[in-house]
């Protein structure tokens, strides 16, 4: 049955243009959505407190560079 | 294309070459891409399919990868969305088309199941044959029989019975405000979506909402 829907996350409205290229996965620990693709860094929303942290490169630099 | 390993959220290089684009079959590093789309992985097979010109598979053990037959697309199209079909095989988004792929069969080929290269808007309650969609970006099935659909371009989410073969509008988008009830609520550039047992989950254009739906 469908209810009510709110804003889990709000995006920086810099970065809104970059979310646009959000995509959202249920994270393994199914505990926050996993997020690759918002500009040029991968990261994860709480879905219990719509906090989003980064977890890996930078929002505001792309390039090509691996490591941890 | 990155491989994440979790826990260390260490990020490697897995297929394909940093800053080279092309559509090439081959090896991990050998294979090309140009803007890969969706990607599904099948946990039985541990196979993952990827969506883009063509639809590809990758074999996780033998590090190959290849175009699955009859799947590459005309000039112009793109498959913009693959998941696992419940029933076997792939169901496969191609911006204006719902499609499905057996993969059971060697001569398989890519089957409309609902729109046509046309785009068009929204309509309620439209058969699988009528319904018109305008860029599918996501689709995620809450059901085993139900696939919900992200219409970018119409702004609205769609449902397909894939029992009774109609689609229907989730919600009718755009005349109340961002927090409502879902008869009112309004959604801006919606583009993804997931779900839970509880929650649909949906990426706008800046926010991510979320719709409950269970109890």
């Amino acid at each position: 049955m469908l209810g009510n829907v709110t804003t889990l996350y709000q995006a920086d409205p810099d970065l809104a243009n970059a979310s646009k290229y959000l995509v959202l996965k249920q994270h393994e620990s199914d505990t926050s959505l996993l997020v690759p693709g918002t500009s040029s860094a991968l990261g994860v929303i709480s879905k219990k407190t719509g906090v989003f942290t980064i977890v890996a490169g930078n929002i505001t630099a792309s390039g090509y560079k691996e490591g941890a | 294309m990155g491989l994440v390993s979790y826990g260390t959220w260490k990020i490697e290089l897995y297929a394909g070459e940093c800053g080279i684009n092309g559509t090439a079959d081959g090896a991990l590093k050998e294979a090309r891409f140009t803007f890969p789309g969706h990607m599904v992985r099948d946990p039985v097979t541990e196979l993952i399919y990827l969506a883009g010109k063509c639809l590809r598979k990758i074999h996780q053990w033998s590090k190959r990868i290849n175009a699955l037959p009859n799947t590459c697309l005309k000039d112009g199209l793109v498959h913009t969305g693959v998941l696992i079909d419940p029933t076997g095989g792939l169901v496969v988004l191609q911006k204006t088309q719902v499609l499905k792929y057996d993969l059971s069969s060697n001569n398989a080929t890519l089957e409309v199941v609902a729109g046509n290269e046309t785009n068009g808007a929204a309509c309620e309650n439209c058969t699988f044959i009528d319904a018109l969609f305008d860029w599918l970006s996501d689709a995620k099935y809450i059901l085993p029989t139900i696939l919900l659909l992200v219409d970018t371009e119409n702004n609205q989410l769609r449902l397909m019975n894939m029992t009774s073969e109609i689609v229907t509008a989730l919600m009718s988008v755009g005349q109340g405000s961002v927090n409502d009830n879902y008869k009112r609520a309004k959604l801006l550039n919606t583009h993804c979506l997931t779900a839970d047992e509880t929650y649909i989950y949906v990426g706008e254009l800046g926010p991510i909402t979320k719709i409950s739906y269970a109890g």
